[in-house]
């Protein structure tokens, strides 16, 4: 048996984002073997804003729910990585909301989450850069940055 | 003069009586449960039943004092048994070497009960107690102990707070790089030895580690997390060297001196903190060889040699062998499983001897105090201290929480604390709290649903059990999960035709139910599953409970598998799961069968009996 705790919460969070989720988005959790929906693994997709290098692009994500949740911050991957100043090589999103030590209490909602890496996407933070290659390319040339961020786009746009 | 003359009188006639006629569950025969077995011997309790999974160590022996030393290995739960048994031999106690996670336990298992006692060490289990208990709707003791410290509280589906209604504290963890670069206390240092270096050098190295280091990575320290990569790679290359000659020097050189030299290297990292001073592999050699007589002269016991802290040479010695010694053990493994991996185990001596030495090496190094074999055993093990007197005080009062239940004075139980190190005042009491409305666990409706696992599809139980039984109560659309997976909602109705054991929904599982529109979101209804081998459609199901009561939806549970008698039974049950009566009912002379359950009911103290 699975904590009831994380199950409810997890519950509520697919009811509420069912009723209402903000457009262009979507996030579902996993559909296990057996046929039924795994509520510790969300498949996540984020769209640029407009008017920015970031969109028409949609950017999928894995949202891992551990077991002390909401104790502790899903864990949020891009997959595949994604070039950006504050994603990790592995696909990590780095955000101050996503981490316990930092901006991240139990009723912080999977929408306001993916509402935060939305809005990281165009406004990156420099103070934490998670990988070189972006980050680099981002201080030292902007426009070649845009370049890069807008070819991306191309290649996430969603079928 | 019966042994039970005292405690009879003390309690008085009516009290003693229903303390024999009670059936408890005690989970757990360590600490609390040995000292909790006694008394419950010895106070009147005349049916017991004590789960426990775990064997016996040498290192209880202490405190857990049925336990001898000719037991060691066996089960804690028989051996409690057996020894109890030899002080009161004309009671019953059922001993199971099992896991309570197990689904044997049932819910309606648990309800057999008129009491359960936690006498646990973990929350995983205490969770899963308190979940059945509440289902189960059957009292429940909780308690704990820590050194000095100790606890019991009372817990009652619907009257108090149950375990979960206050938020646990979440696991310490410790930064990565405090860990890898930049430790200040010992417990850093032997964290690095027991979780980082033993793992590297002898286990299955953790995949996690690059990703829990990438998620430290601030523009200061972007540099040094691909260096600690780096160093990570070369340890792996060095391993491949295990089981030569220099093998373990080759180690100490490369984590004690090379890896410190880097480190010293950033010197931005030691601007505000006092630098490391790497050691020197032939300086210490020497030094030992200098000193060798001393330390073999010393005559100590192996106690003392324990409780003391160990000089550099001393420690460098020991790290070198315990190094040497773990090689051979690891390939010896390897020799008959080329996967094989050692992990640390505080009770192995040279898992032991190799986290001390190592973690004062690096203390030595960072300039941290050095710590005894001893201490470092208590903090790489998570040794919680344990003191007898503290489980003895506890176990008593778990005893005397259970004798006001018994007497239906669940009101004057209290939430106890002991503080044996606050004296005089060592005990201090606060009224139990109603249950907290916001909890996700307790806030329920808990019902038994007997179903045909086999036959029953999930669209049978949505028409017959959710809905359709009366049209303008009807709860609308629903949620249906269990064990965190979505088995259907509005959204997601693939599962259907699925029966519950397609969708691994079999016998002790707990599926809940939560309404789809917002009103009372909290609420779920709760079923605990018990496969029946009904055979015909209509009695796929049947309904001990009401669903969604809170929501003040009233209505008889249809089944016709019930004689008029027993569904004068549901319906009183119904009553106390609504919380409108608190008293089960009372029948006279009246024998139910139903199953292979018989329920007595003793017209003497109105009081029901239930017989497996």
């Amino acid at each position: 048996m699975s904590n009831t705790i994380i199950t409810s919460r997890l519950t509520e969070e697919r009811r509420q984002w069912r009723k209402d989720h903000p457009y262009g988005f979507y996030a579902r959790p996993q559909k296990n073997d057996d046929g039924t929906l795994n509520l510790f693994i969300w498949n996540v997709g984020i769209p640029g804003v407009k008017d920015t290098p970031w969109e028409n692009g949609t950017y999928k994500l894995v949202m891992f729910f551990p077991q002390e949740y909401p104790a502790k911050p899903p864990k949020c991957k891009f997959a595949p990585p994604l070039f950006h100043p504050n994603v990790y090589p592995s696909g990590t999103v780095c955000l101050s909301i996503l981490n316990e030590e930092e901006g991240w209490k139990p009723g912080i909602t999977i929408k306001q989450i993916v509402l935060g890496i939305q809005q990281l996407l165009n406004e990156p933070n420099p103070q934490s850069p998670a990988q070189a290659e972006a980050y680099e390319l981002f201080k030292r040339d902007k426009a070649a940055y845009e370049q890069r961020v807008r070819q991306q786009a191309k290649e996430n746009i969603m079928r | 003069m019966p042994r039970t003359l005292h405690a009879e009188t003390v309690l008085g006639q009516s009290l003693f009586q229903k303390i024999s006629n009670c059936r408890v569950l005690m989970v757990g025969a360590g600490g609390i449960g040995c000292e909790l077995l006694k008394n419950l011997a010895m106070s009147g309790f005349r049916q017991i039943e004590l789960v426990d999974l775990d064997t016996i160590d040498l290192s209880n022996l202490n405190r857990q004092f049925l336990f001898q030393k000719q037991h060691i290995m066996k089960s804690k739960a028989e051996v409690a048994r057996e020894s109890a048994l030899k002080f009161n031999p004309n009671i019953n106690i059922i001993a199971h070497h099992a896991n309570i996670k197990s689904p044997r336990f049932n819910v309606e298992w648990f309800k057999s009960f008129d009491i359960v006692m936690n006498a646990l060490d973990n929350l995983d289990a205490r969770r899963h107690v308190n979940m059945m208990c509440l289902v189960a709707n059957v009292p429940l003791i909780e308690s704990g102990t820590e050194g000095y410290l100790g606890q019991v509280t009372a817990i009652k589906k619907d009257e108090t707070e149950c375990y979960d209604c206050q938020p646990k504290p979440v696991r310490r963890t410790y930064p990565v790089c405090t860990i890898r670069s930049t430790p200040s206390q010992p417990i850093h240092c032997i964290v690095w030895a027991k979780s980082y270096l033993f793992s590297q050098l002898f286990g299955l190295p953790e995949d996690d580690d690059d990703e829990r280091l990438e998620a430290e990575m601030t523009q200061e320290n972007v540099k040094e997390i691909e260096n600690l990569k780096k160093e990570t790679q070369a340890l792996k290359q060095i391993r491949e060297a295990m089981g030569t000659a220099d093998y373990p020097q080759k180690v100490f050189k490369k984590v004690f001196t090379d890896d410190i030299n880097r480190l010293l290297s950033m010197e931005d990292m030691w601007q505000n903190r006092k630098s490391p001073v790497a050691l020197k592999y032939e300086e210490i050699e020497k030094l030992v060889t200098e000193g060798n007589s001393q330390l073999n002269n010393t005559e100590e016991s192996n106690t003392l040699k324990d409780q003391r802290v160990w000089s550099l040479a001393e420690n460098f010695v020991v790290f070198l062998d315990s190094v040497r010694r773990l090689s051979e053990k690891l390939m010896k493994e390897q020799a008959n499983n080329p996967n094989a991996s050692l992990s640390f185990d505080k009770d192995d001596p040279d898992s032991l001897d190799f986290v001390t030495a190592t973690s004062n090496l690096r203390s030595i190094i960072f300039d941290i105090e050095p710590k005894s074999q001893f201490k470092v055993k208590e903090m790489a093990g998570n040794i919680i201290p344990a003191i007898a007197t503290t489980n003895a005080i506890i176990a008593g009062m778990i005893v005397m929480q259970s004798f006001k239940i018994l007497n239906e004075k669940l009101n004057e139980c209290k939430t106890i604390f002991f503080d044996g190190s606050r004296r005089p005042q060592i005990f201090l009491s606060e009224s139990l709290n109603p249950p907290n409305p916001e909890c996700r666990v307790c806030n329920n409706t808990h019902i038994i649903l007997k179903v045909n696992t086999k036959k029953a599809t999930l669209r049978d139980f949505l028409d017959k059990v959710i809905h359709g039984r009366n049209d303008d109560m009807d709860i609308g659309e629903v949620i249906v999960e269990e064990g965190g997976r979505i088995i259907y909602d509005v959204e997601y109705d693939d599962n259907l035709d699925a029966t519950f054991e397609q969708l691994q929904i079999t016998d002790g599982k707990l599926v809940s139910v939560k309404p789809d529109d917002d009103i009372d979101e909290q609420n779920s209804s709760i079923f605990a599953i018990s496969h029946r081998d009904f055979e015909t459609p209509n009695t796929w199901f049947q309904v001990d409970g009401e669903p969604f009561a809170t929501r003040n939806k009233i209505s008889v549970t249809k089944s016709n598998s019930f004689s008029k008698q027993k569904r004068k039974l549901e319906e009183s049950e119904v009553d106390t799961f609504e919380g409108l009566s608190r008293k089960r009912p009372a029948m006279n002379e009246e024998i139910l069968v139903e199953d292979d359950d018989i329920i007595v009911t003793d017209s003497g103290t109105q009081k029901l009996i239930v017989i497996d």
